[in-house]
């Protein structure tokens, strides 16, 4: 990753879809890989790995142009690719524990190709998270994004884990609403 | 809609927020089961569900959110109590209770100050980039601290070490203050940095104009782009410096021009782990003109010590000395 890195400035002039693994590195690797590394622990190879898996796969992508925030997208690329690694290497971390005792259970996930094709839909999903209570928004960012368990949110919230999944679950259903009114709008 | 699709949509929603909560045991799963079973709608709705929870792990906000502020592993309270540590590890569950306090009373002003009073830190050799509540970007440099407090009417700062560069939102109302040292810069819309040297702090405007005061000093100066204004003891100095060449550190570059030897040691520590010690004094006043990438550091201290006749020792887990 270093020696990659060296190169990372990249041409201003370049169009995204055109851009190199490298330029991406340099202008997001950094912070991708602080905000892993930090979530995850040290584990600085399959940290190092899983960025770059993901920006191989990114820079493979036909549409990246259509992209309105790349860090993001590459985030959670990074972040996917970083859980499947610890998935695979069956980490006795406790955080798996619970994933790996209930092995039906796997939340879906979709691909970035899916995601792509489905961009007008995911910025719906991003105006109808806009018009959420705050609160709910960040139980979903904790619950979704950082992947903690009800019982970590509890304590870290003061909030009953049973009281966090009924709100959660309220957040989901005025999601669904709010994206339901629109798609009728647009029809 | 219908009432009774409602009841099946909420029922699904309840389900699927159980299941991702991580104690779904198996009376649960056959009970959840059972139902999705039960009828194709509720299978549907529960599929429908899923596919909205597998879409909002890509939400550009809540990961943006989490890129910006990490939650650390450590941050999260352990489950049993367990035998107090000491040290760092008690700040940190300090720093949880009081994030869990915070969160605790979670209400949408309270959301905005989860922002207020954070601290930042980097380790050496690592650059960070993030957004302040107020829409600022902020670059910060290796071995940086700095505190920021973003209120409805204040915009405060405070760098305890290192070099940050700082994008300011235009907030007339609101004057984004940066504080180092005895040494303070405001402004309103700007482009500036504000670093640690040697010789004091000091802030270099890239864009519009900032109000540079010193403490105690009643000096107050205003500073255009290219301008650099340093502290040194109790009195604001204004030189120029190169606009083109404005914290290159935020791509990962390192610059210097024409720089003393003291001030590049300086700048070099924030990225390179081991270290650098100049052992003659001599060498400190010494001008350096270079420019590397930053994991090159090792390379450019060998070169640098070459071009300026003087010694490198080497030792693997020892400081560089240079003499």
């Amino acid at each position: 990753m270093v020696a990659i890195l060296a190169k990372g400035d990249g041409d201003a002039d370049e169009t995204p879809a055109r851009r190199s693994a490298n330029y991406w590195l340099g202008r997001y690797g950094v912070e991708i890989r602080t905000a892993l590394t930090r979530r995850f622990g040290p584990d600085q190879d399959g940290v190092d790995d899983a960025i770059q898996s993901a920006l191989l796969k990114f820079c493979r992508l036909d549409d990246r142009d259509d992209i309105a925030d790349p860090r993001a997208f590459l985030f959670v690329m990074a972040r996917n690719a970083l859980r499947d690694s610890i998935r695979r290497a069956n980490s006795q971390k406790r955080r798996w524990a619970a994933l790996s005792a209930t092995p039906t259970l796997t939340t879906p996930e979709l691909t970035p190709e899916e995601v792509l094709m489905q961009q007008e839909q995911q910025q719906a999903l991003e105006r109808a998270l806009e018009a959420l209570p705050p609160e709910a928004r960040e139980l979903l960012r904790l619950s979704r994004i950082e992947g903690l368990t009800y019982a970590e949110i509890s304590r870290m919230t003061n909030r009953s884990p049973a009281d966090i999944s009924r709100k959660i679950a309220a957040a989901l259903l005025q999601l669904r609403e709010h994206l339901r009114t629109v798609g009728a709008q647009a029809a | 809609m219908t009432g009774r699709e409602t009841d099946v949509t909420e029922q699904a929603m309840q389900w699927l927020a159980l299941r991702t909560g991580g104690a779904f045991d198996r009376d649960r799963r056959r009970t959840f089961e059972a139902w999705r079973a039960e009828s194709p709608d509720h299978a549907a709705a529960y599929a429908e569900a899923e596919a909205l929870w597998a879409r909002l792990a890509w939400s550009p906000s809540l990961n943006s959110r989490s890129l910006e502020r990490p939650i650390a592993a450590a941050e999260v309270p352990p489950a049993r109590v367990r035998a107090r540590r000491v040290g760092t590890s008690t700040l940190v569950r300090w720093g949880a209770i009081a994030a869990g306090l915070v969160l605790a009373c979670l209400t949408p002003l309270a959301v905005e100050r989860l922002n207020a009073g954070r601290e930042l830190v980097t380790e050496v050799g690592e650059i960070r980039h993030l957004t302040l509540s107020d829409g600022s970007r902020a670059s910060l440099a290796g071995a940086t601290r700095m505190t920021s407090l973003m209120t409805d009417h204040v915009r405060a700062v405070r760098l305890a070490e290192g070099d940050a560069y700082f994008d300011v939102a235009h907030d007339t109302g609101r004057v984004f203050t940066v504080r180092m040292d005895g040494l303070k810069a405001e402004a309103v819309g700007t482009a500036f940095e504000v670093r640690k040297t040697p010789a004091g702090p000091q802030v270099l405007v890239s864009e519009g104009r900032v109000r540079v005061s010193a403490r105690g000093a009643g000096q107050v100066l205003m500073a255009g782009p290219g301008e650099r204004v340093t502290l040194v003891g109790h009195a604001l100095r204004r030189s120029r410096f190169d606009l083109a060449s404005a914290a290159p550190w935020r791509r990962q570059r390192l610059v210097f021009v024409n720089a003393p030897f003291a001030d590049v040691v300086a700048e070099l520590n924030r990225y390179y782990a081991p270290g650098v010690v100049v052992a003659s004094p001599a060498l400190d006043g010494r001008r350096v003109t270079a420019s590397f990438a930053v994991d090159q550091t090792p390379q450019a201290i060998e070169s640098m010590t070459q071009e300026m006749g003087a010694r490198l020792e080497r030792v693997p887990g020892k400081a560089d000395v240079v003499r």
